[in-house]
């Protein structure tokens, strides 16, 4: 008759190994499944395999990742992701630079008309994202703290439960297929859209969901990402993306765009250091370099990045000659080159 | 509160572990509060008919007691019987009463306002509790017991939270006594227990709410789809009821197990039964006994004429559909299985040779397999009255599974969570491969015998297999609305 354990004994190693388990399962998770976000884990690879000569890291969403090819900019890594606000992006600069790429010069980030949107903050539903965000303080900033640490515990703590159907897809998902799929994003051709009006409305209905194109939680990210970067030393370089003519005509029946700017020149003024370029309106006339009505394909991701390139390479002159990040920007052009339809 | 949300998560560790602090003179009361903050989660102030009916029933099985004349004594249960269903009727029923006369009185050209019986919430679980109480006030009567002195036990009775909303509904004579033992932590009955539970969390979320995703998305809109989405959807939902009612079951009885307390078994592998009347036996054994305690042996049984025994039994299947919900589709559900009893009551004289003749021998066992799957088809082609919103929308998919057969065209307009069901269908296969082996011997015993690693491993398993594959939206139970 074999020997009972104490009910205490009995717990206590049964919850160990299943803390054990589970810290397996999670981290399973993470590195090799989130089908969604495989391109994520590539790029977030090829970061850490970066080597310690990167001055610039490009963050933020599609726009940045689909606008700045890092081959074609000297010494840059790419860590952007689809659909990311500045709430993920606030904890993936704590979680890649404050851990483990303190040496980055600067980043550059977009600076979209939607960047300020509530859906912009209401990103912790993905596990790829929750695990770069920072639940106590989202927490106690927030209205809705309980679904907020509900969450926390769901997508960070959590990630793999009820994630059967995720895990069959990657298991099944033929990569070929999914490179097809990206290929067929990124060399997508606007100008031979059939219906570039619809698919207009429909990209901004998903950015600007019943208009909501300003939240405090949005713009408080933001904030925290400037000062997070001034505290140690990294320029930030906000981008604003080129956007087709069509795009830019129907985003005001969205945006009040008066109301945008000042927003954000509000928040800009407590960071005089950050960089503005302003592009949105550079390829007004080349309907042939996007994919959709407001990203990049691949050839106007090339022509943007080349554009941009000399500017870099600029910007690194002045960050390496000793300019403290406290000095007045090397430029800065934010609404300088603003044209609305009825100019 | 759901027994597949966070807040049960928290809540049973916390009072199993209180409960067995507690110095047993305390534990009734420690458990009656715990049952009525787990009933009032939901909407506080039906705790209030909750105590109402928990005080008729004990004010009127004692007078049922003290009485010396019949006539009084037949008071008292009416009166305990007109308490109890007035409550039902007014919270269930009113409205489809009112509706129903509405639609009548409009045939002759009249019309009832019934603005104000819309906005009324069912009390959840009102059926099942209404029930239990209403059958001790019947034992007490019939002299099957004596009455509950202890007003707090009593009350624990009505409310016992593990089995509170959805069964199994109880008698008195098996569970109040159990509230008077002294029970002490036995490690091997938590181990059965939350071996039952893993079993019930693994119908409900990993089979139960994955094909849900699929029932409720051609079931909310029958009009969008038609040929081979119904056909699935009618298996699926087969399956989806079976394995969140039956897993709700278990849990209840898996976590009064862990705490010292037997409830009745509610299933008993239904789907394995080789004719609807053996189905019935086996499927909510604990309503369908009700039924036959309180209903159809008082109506005369099977000790009768063959009509009236017909009639009877159509009587208990109609009141059992009613039972269900206040809707003509449930009512016609129950009176299609008491058609289903009564038709193969009737051709039994002749099937029965028919089958010796063609199954002699060995086949016998492929007569068997006949049957379950007749069985289970019956079952499940009646719960298209059972899950369709109105008769259109049965009649609806009825037409539309037998006059559609374009199938490869409707599969394309399949809803989208079609990738879930070969998931779903494993596990009803691991399900059914369970039952089966139960059936030949007891799992729980064989495993509660098992050392230790084997335990741990199989409860591993099961805890990381059932959050890996489950379905976490906290979907309410199917027969919470009743």
């Amino acid at each position: 008759m074999p020997r009972r354990l104490p009910l205490v004994v009995n717990l206590v190693a049964f919850a160990i190994v299943a803390v054990f388990v589970h810290s397996g399962l999670r981290y399973g998770y993470f590195r090799h499944v989130m089908a969604a976000k495989r391109g994520c884990l590539i790029r977030e690879k090829e970061f850490a395999r970066s080597n310690d000569e990167v001055s610039f890291a490009f963050f933020g969403n599609s726009h940045v990742m689909m606008g700045l090819a890092p081959r074609l900019i000297p010494d840059s890594v790419g860590f952007a992701t689809l659909g990311e606000g500045y709430m993920v992006t606030y904890g993936k600069l704590r979680e890649m630079l404050d851990h483990r790429k303190p040496q980055v010069r600067a980043i550059a980030m977009q600076l979209d008309l939607h960047s300020f949107g509530a859906s912009q903050i209401d990103q912790t539903g993905q596990p790829y994202w929750a695990q770069y965000a920072d639940f106590p303080r989202l927490a106690a900033d927030t209205t809705r703290t309980v679904p907020v640490l509900m969450d926390w515990l769901r997508y960070k703590e959590f990630p793999y439960v009820g994630s059967l159907s995720v895990i069959a897809k990657t298991l099944s998902q033929d990569d070929q297929l999914v490179r097809d799929r990206q290929v067929e994003i990124l060399t997508g051709d606007f100008s031979k859209h059939e219906d570039k009006q619809g698919l207009t409305m429909l990209r901004l209905h998903e950015h600007v969901p019943e208009g909501s194109w300003y939240c405090e939680e949005s713009a408080a990210y933001l904030r925290r990402c400037l000062r997070f970067c001034r505290d140690h030393g990294i320029r930030v370089v906000l981008i604003r993306f080129p956007l087709t003519r069509i795009y830019w005509e129907n985003v005001f029946r969205f945006i009040p765009i008066d109301k945008w700017e000042a927003k954000t020149r509000e928040i800009l003024a407590d960071f005089p250091e950050v960089i503005v370029w302003d592009y949105h309106d550079v390829f007004f006339d080349h309907e042939e370099y996007f994919t959709d009505p407001n990203h990049l394909n691949v050839t106007g991701a090339e022509i943007f990045s080349k554009m941009v390139r000399d500017r870099f390479v600029e910007l690194e002159k002045t960050l390496t000659s000793g300019n403290s990040p406290d000095s007045p920007p090397p430029v800065t052009d934010f609404g300088g080159r603003r044209r609305s339809p009825d100019r | 509160m759901l027994f597949n949300s966070v807040h049960f998560v928290l809540f049973f560790p916390v009072v199993c572990a209180l409960y067995f602090l507690l110095p047993a003179r305390f534990r009734w009361f420690f458990l009656l509060a715990a049952s009525y903050y787990f009933y009032m989660c939901w909407e506080a102030k039906y705790g209030i008919l909750l105590a109402t009916s928990t005080l008729i029933d004990y004010v009127a099985a004692m007078q049922v007691a003290r009485a010396e004349r019949v006539r009084t004594r037949r008071l008292w249960l009416a009166a305990s019987l007109v308490g109890n269903f007035g409550i039902l009727f007014s919270f269930k029923y009113l409205g489809f009463a009112a509706n129903t006369l509405d639609s009548i009185l409009s045939f002759y050209g009249m019309s009832i306002s019934l603005g104000r019986w819309d906005g009324i919430l069912l009390p959840i679980g009102i059926s099942f509790y209404t029930f239990q109480s209403v059958s001790y006030t019947i034992d007490v009567y019939m002299g099957e017991r004596e009455p509950e002195r202890h007003l707090g036990k009593f009350a624990l009775y009505v409310s016992f939270f593990p089995q509170l909303v959805a069964g199994p509904i109880e008698r008195s004579t098996h569970l109040l006594p159990q509230f008077s033992e002294n029970h002490r932590w036995d490690p091997e009955q938590a181990f059965r227990g939350l071996l039952q539970m893993g079993v019930g969390f693994f119908k409900k979320l990993v089979i139960a709410d994955r094909l849900a995703l699929y029932v409720d998305t051609v079931y909310g809109t029958p009009a969008e789809y038609g040929g081979l989405p119904f056909v699935i959807c009618i298996y699926a939902f087969t399956w989806q009821v079976y394995a969140d009612f039956s897993g709700y079951s278990d849990i209840a009885i898996g976590a009064a197990r862990i705490m010292g307390y037997d409830l009745r078994k509610n299933f008993d592998a239904p789907f394995h039964s080789r004719t609807v009347a053996e189905f019935w036996r086996r499927w909510h054994i604990s309503l369908y006994s009700w039924f036959r305690d309180y209903i159809f042996i008082p109506l005369g049984g099977s000790r009768t004429t063959d009509a009236r025994r017909y009639l009877n039994v159509l009587i208990v299947f109609g009141l059992s559909g009613l039972w269900h919900g206040a809707a003509w589709t449930f009512v016609l559900f129950g009176l299609l299985h008491g058609v289903y009893i009564i038709v193969g009551d009737l051709t039994r004289t002749w099937r029965e040779p028919i089958a010796r003749f063609l199954f002699p021998g060995r086949l016998k066992g492929l007569h068997h397999i006949i049957q379950v799957l007749v069985t289970f088809h019956c079952f499940a082609l009646s719960l298209i009255l059972f899950r369709s919103s109105s008769l259109a929308d049965a009649w609806l998919l009825v037409s539309g599974t037998l006059t559609d057969f374009n199938w490869h065209a409707s599969l394309s307009s399949t809803p989208l969570p079609i990738h879930e069901l070969p998931a779903g269908l494993v596990a009803v296969v691991l399900l059914e491969a369970g039952n089966t082996i139960q059936q030949r011997t007891s799992i729980p015993d064989r495993l509660a015998a098992a050392p230790w690693p084997v335990k741990w491993t199989v409860a591993y398993i099961m805890l990381f297999g059932i959050l890996v594959a489950g379905v976490f939206t906290s979907n309410q139970f199917v027969y919470f609305q009743f």
